[in-house]
């Protein structure tokens, strides 16, 4: 493949530039793949798949909360297992690599979905360890670092795609990070939405028909901001960053704080399906304008000033 | 999305399970609704319900809907002066190009064709309604329905039998745009019948399951569109 400034090789994903979608912005059937392929990510990243369907919560899954955030509680609407391989399938014919994000309710459901998202010919698994909303497993496993290394070693040791591990901030997410690179991840996403909340003034009742959700978009950035460099500080890990990235500089913030790539999720709906190519085309004249000759010179160096 | 409070103005039972709630958003609209767009009614705790606008004037809106589960029916028993919430209009609004648009509505598929009356100046069409009475009603809510003829299954009001029993009624030219509405059996007949015949553009305005209304959850395709970003008028290949 030709190396141009902005091709990044990341978990052993060789990518063409480092912008990716995150993982819940469509994603779990073959025409959504469609969709995510035309909107120029270096890499399709599917919505979290369970081993049995899910269907999700009722509407109202979805908000917009201020600014340029959005609260969501979708449940982890997926069609399961059997959804995989027409996802995957589809999603190769862009030639892009294809991640799998991974969910369960328990350490042997993500084994278990790991290994059929490799045998249907996923590029890497990504582990949901954070998802705010399901009631077992995501967050609470992610926020145990015990937990963390068990579900990842399980998993690391049965697929042989790369393993990437994703978390959302907790009080322990350093030693959550070191235990999953411990266990065999290859790379950790971070960070995963923050929970959060809307109530309606007129009828007092929560916006969510869950009530609670997940916090995304520019709210987030600088807890994201936070957690990529304190992560990239305390642990040897390639990092893809994600939280808030609207405009190529919130993604050459992440970078700087020790993300390698970077996920895009809520700009996709505030800025639209050109907001991929918009980043990528400032982080090319960023890395000019800042002198280095690739974009791989620029991870973590926030922490060398 | 985000919600615009909205206050119940009235809230008629039409006929049988079909209501028309009118609503003043308390906020202004960014955009102002066009045919067919739609809004996510929130009904507070209950349910959110996609909607097409079938009244649209300044801050008063109104939604023709038939109550067939638990958020429709919880909707219908709102009142004046209760408070729900309504979203940006959703979708692209569509006016057809041509002068000569004929409209095909199946029961409460109506509900975009009652916004589109007050842009189109001479529009024709069919409307097929199970029950005459709920023509008569409607109409009299809606004077410019009188421009479409009614089909009953029932026999009471209008044509005799089902719509796609009249079909041959409607006569297309090369210039002819046909919209239509209504239950998928309904749009795959009339799809199947403009085909073969080889005339007009057909426009369907489809629904589907909406959950999140801003393209994030995919769960509105019809085909291989978006319903809720880039619908709701697709083409009859999303149903033949």
């Amino acid at each position: 493949m030709y190396k141009s400034e902005l091709s990044v090789v990341v978990g052993g994903l060789s990518l063409e530039h480092p912008v990716m979608n995150a993982s819940g912005i469509l994603g779990y059937l073959p025409e959504h793949a469609d969709i995510m392929a035309s909107w120029g990510v270096s890499a399709i990243v599917s919505k979290t798949f369970t081993k049995e369907p899910r269907a999700g919560y009722n509407p109202p899954i979805v908000i917009k909360v201020r600014y340029y955030s959005l609260l969501n509680a979708v449940g982890l609407a997926n069609p399961g297992i059997g959804g995989i391989r027409p996802f995957v399938e589809r999603a190769r014919g862009y030639g892009v690599p294809v991640v799998v994000s991974v969910g369960g309710g328990s350490i042997p459901e993500y084994v278990e979905v790991a290994g059929a998202a490799e045998d249907c010919g996923a590029s890497a698994v990504e582990l949901n360890l954070s998802c705010p909303n399901v009631e077992r497993g995501g967050i609470e496993l992610g926020r145990d670092p015990a937990q963390v290394l068990k579900v990842v070693r399980d998993v690391a040791s049965v697929v042989r795609v790369p393993v990437v591990v994703k978390l959302g901030v907790s009080d322990r997410l350093v030693d959550s990070a070191s235990k999953a690179v411990e266990g065999g991840a290859r790379a950790l996403t971070l960070i995963n939405t923050v929970r959060g909340m809307s109530i309606d003034v007129y009828s007092f009742k929560p916006l969510l028909s869950n009530i609670s959700g997940g916090l995304s978009g520019a709210s987030i950035h600088p807890i994201a901001v936070w957690a990529v460099y304190t992560v990239f500080r305390e642990v040897q890990a390639d990092i893809i960053g994600v939280g808030g990235i609207l405009t190529w500089r919130d993604a050459a913030e992440l970078i700087l704080a020790g993300a390698k790539a970077v996920q895009v999720g809520t700009a996709l709906v505030y800025r639209g399906p050109g907001v991929v190519r918009s980043i990528v085309r400032g982080l090319r004249l960023w890395v000019r304008r800042v002198g280095a000759r690739s974009i791989t010179e620029l991870p973590g160096a926030a922490h060398r000033v | 999305m985000s919600y615009v409070p909205a206050e119940v103005l009235s809230n008629v039972n039409v006929y049988g399970q079909y209501f028309l709630v009118t609503l003043r958003v308390l906020r202004n609209y960014r955009r102002p609704p066009l045919p067919p767009q739609f809004a996510m009614v929130w009904v507070p705790g209950v349910d959110l319900l996609p909607l097409s606008y079938a009244v649209a004037s300044g801050r008063i809106v109104g939604f023709f809907y038939k109550v067939v589960g638990e958020g429709t029916k919880a909707l219908s028993t709102r009142s004046r002066g209760d408070v729900v919430g309504v979203s940006e209009p959703l979708g692209r609004w569509y006016m057809p190009r041509g002068r000569d648009v004929v409209f095909l509505a199946g029961g409460a598929g109506i509900a975009p064709f009652l916004l589109y009356l007050e842009y189109v100046e001479e529009p024709r069409g069919l409307w097929g309604v199970r029950q005459g009475e709920l023509a008569a009603r409607l109409t009299k809510l809606f004077p410019k329905l009188g421009k479409l003829t009614v089909t009953s299954e029932d026999c009471t009001y209008g044509l005799c039998g089902k719509l796609t029993d009249h079909l041959d009624r409607v006569t297309v030219g090369r210039d002819t745009e046909v919209l239509v509405s209504g239950p998928s059996d309904m749009i795959r007949k009339v799809c199947r019948r403009f085909r073969d015949l080889g005339l007009g553009r057909v426009g369907v305005v489809a629904e589907s399951m909406v959950k999140c209304g801003i393209g994030v959850c995919g769960s509105c395709l019809v085909g291989s569109v978006l319903l809720c970003k880039d619908g709701p008028v697709v083409g009859c290949e999303c149903f033949v």
